[in-house]
């Protein structure tokens, strides 16, 4: 590794009982995620995409214990101790170095908080700042994501979409993380906005050093964004590169799919892809083997039976196909 | 003649205080057999020429009285109820962003599609429930026979749409008008409604409207492009000749702020659209995008551009006053 490691990911599982009440004895569980594995160095991005359903945001909720991961490891920061095992005290105070971005800017903002409140809720609480100088921190944040220092006495509804998305990126960099996870950040702007987002996430990592989880479906935005992009399949990496040599030389036939689908300009009309008219298997009963193989048009009958592991087929490449060399 | 004309529509909302010109005099034709695609960002009006079209806009809102949709020779704003009730689902239909919150969830799929057969072609019921069959099974919905006796949330959202698609083409209608169809489905699903979308169109000689926000969606399925932008048509162009060299800067700004595949942070910097779509209160006197472009001079801020026309494109920018032919009477 040529940079240091910030977030080592080990095994990650985890499952959901689909029981609905006290009356219902159903067995069966959702397999959401299993045994995902990554790791993140110190001011680089991942990429994580997939369709809807297949893990993505899962995965960055269950790694910050937003959920309860059923098992696996999470080492931040070069520690020993497994995060997901500590005890709940500790594990808010290791906590605050992870922050989260959540994709819609309408929800996950407080509609009776005014914006300097916000941002300097967090830190006021765990007494990172002092009160008097709270307002003073929050302009300041409201300054580095390019909002005016009046934002600091207004209510969330007085900003458009793209403003409130920079209003949670200042609330979660005020933490100043060394980490943040964030789930389709957006998705849910306009074009001309999107790319003002994109470049500010960018200014960040490169004046603060912060490292991403970068969740998105879009993947022209991930390949552009990222150092390194895994694609999930129904809760489990399937291959995983650097950007540009994934983008050069998908090895899965997922990767391959999802790229020959992802809508491009390049004047020529849409065409339909084998394994394209299948859909994601249910996560309560996954198929013995790949889950990918019944949509998957080099499928053999070794993929039905067992489920190929994610291997290295090439240095910094790796992708779970049988059929992948 | 043209399937569609629209002359000069204008569509507002008056609120309290002030009034909304969400569509603000905009022309346009669709030819037989041809796909328009209205792009724009939110706000900008597309959605509500698309209803404005089946003379669908509620008040607050108005279409003004010197705006002009001539279907099929007729025009769509001077119809009487009957003769509109005919027009919609018939002879235009409409597919909307949110499959799941178009059809009524108490009811069987097959049942809704034959309600339409039963009412714009007078089919029995048990026909038009065989009919609603055939049709599932052409918009390649496996288990058709199934299917039919489903209700919607039985269906996944991709299926929903497909659904939605038959139920619009059910009818054989010569325009469909598709609002943001794939906006909340998945790539793989979303490459299956566009190419649907354009089998059903050249097999049942079908022009589409298809209204959306996502450029890269449209290339390689849109024969021409409608750019707007608070409320006013900014350019008209082939969808190659819009691909290839946009006119109006805001058109190149969209184009360089998109991170298309293939680009990489490390050797390209996305082009920064700086503030945002101007509101009713803040549109400024001269072009609505002179406050966000990077090419403004001062005849922007002062006057707005009429829409010029060059080499049978149109565009709506002070660049191309001395490139202009002949203006668009629309304006001034």
């Amino acid at each position: 590794m040529m940079t240091e490691t910030v977030l080592e990911v080990k095994n990650l599982t985890k499952s959901y009982s689909l029981k609905a009440g006290g009356f219902s004895f159903s067995k069966e569980r959702v397999h959401a995620l299993s045994d995902v594995s990554f790791s993140i160095g110190k001011g680089k991005t991942l990429g994580l995409v997939g369709e809807s359903g297949c893990g993505k945001t899962t995965t960055g909720r269950s790694l910050l214990r937003i959920i309860e991961p059923d098992r696996g490891k999470v080492f931040f920061n070069g520690s020993d101790t497994n995060f997901l095992s500590l005890p709940e005290k500790e594990m808010i105070t290791e906590r605050l170095k992870m922050q989260y971005i959540f994709q819609d800017p309408w929800q996950s903002l407080n509609p009776k908080q005014m914006v300097g409140r916000i941002i300097t809720e967090a830190p006021l609480q765990h007494g990172l700042i002092k009160r008097e100088n709270a307002l003073e921190v929050s302009k300041k944040y409201l300054d580095i994501v390019g909002l005016p220092s009046e934002a600091a006495r207004k209510y969330p509804h007085e900003f458009s979409g793209g403003q409130r998305q920079r209003i949670n990126i200042a609330r979660a960099i005020v933490m100043k993380p060394d980490f943040i996870v964030c789930d389709e950040p957006v998705s849910s702007l306009d074009v001309s906005i999107q790319s003002q987002i994109l470049n500010l996430l960018l200014d960040i990592q490169q004046e603060f050093g912060t490292s991403y989880l970068f969740i998105a479906h879009n993947l022209s935005v991930v390949f552009y964004l990222s150092d390194e992009v895994a694609v999930m399949y129904a809760g489990k990496i399937v291959e995983k590169a650097p950007s540009r040599k994934l983008y050069e030389d998908p090895r899965h036939p997922y990767t391959k799919l999802l790229m020959a689908v992802a809508p491009k300009i390049d004047g020529k009309p849409v065409s339909l892809q084998p394994g394209q008219d299948g859909e994601v298997p249910s996560l309560t009963k996954l198929p013995k083997g790949c889950s990918f193989a019944e949509r998957c048009p080099i499928a053999s009958e070794e993929c039905r039976r067992s489920i190929p592991p994610l291997k290295t087929v090439e240095f910094e490449h790796k992708v779970a196909c049988f059929k992948a060399l | 003649m043209s399937l569609l004309e629209v002359r000069n529509l204008s569509t507002r909302f008056k609120l309290i205080d002030h009034t909304v010109r969400a569509v603000d005099g905009i022309s346009f034709s669709v030819e037989h057999n041809e796909t328009l695609a209205i792009v724009g960002e939110s706000g900008c009006g597309k959605s509500v020429t698309a209803m404005s079209l089946m003379n669908l806009i509620q008040a607050p809102g108005e279409i003004d009285s010197s705006s002009e949709i001539i279907f099929e020779g007729k025009n769509v704003l001077e119809m009487n109820d009957s003769e509109l009730k005919e027009l919609r689902g018939g002879k235009i239909a409409m597919i909307f962003q949110e499959p799941s919150a178009s059809f009524n969830p108490l009811f069987r799929i097959g049942s809704q599609i034959a309600e339409a057969l039963k009412i714009h072609q007078g089919a029995a019921k048990d026909e038009a429930l065989v009919q609603a069959e055939k049709l599932l099974d052409s918009v390649k919905i496996s288990e058709p026979d199934r299917r039919v006796k489903n209700y919607p949330f039985q269906l996944s959202g991709g299926m929903l749409q497909r659904a939605m698609t038959a139920l619009a083409i059910s009818c054989s209608p010569k325009l469909l008008l598709a609002d943001e169809p794939t906006t909340a489905l998945d790539v793989t699903i979303q490459a299956q409604i566009i190419k649907l979308l354009q089998d059903e169109a050249s097999e049942k000689n079908m022009s589409i409207i298809f209204v959306t926000h996502d450029l890269e969606l449209i290339d390689g399925f849109a024969d021409r492009i409608m750019l707007l932008y608070a409320g006013r048509v900014f350019e008209q162009s082939t969808a190659p000749e819009f691909f290839d060299n946009p006119l109006h800067p805001y058109g190149e700004d969209l184009m360089n702020a998109i991170p298309r595949m293939g680009l990489f942070k490390d050797e390209h910097k996305l082009y920064t659209i700086k503030g945002q779509v101007p509101d009713e209160k803040s549109k400024p006197i001269g072009c609505a995008y002179a406050p966000r472009c990077r090419k403004c001079f001062d005849k922007c801020v002062n006057e707005e551009p009429p829409l010029f026309s060059v080499n049978s494109r149109n565009v709506r920018c002070w660049l191309f006053e001395n490139k202009n032919l002949s203006t668009d009477g629309e304006d001034k």
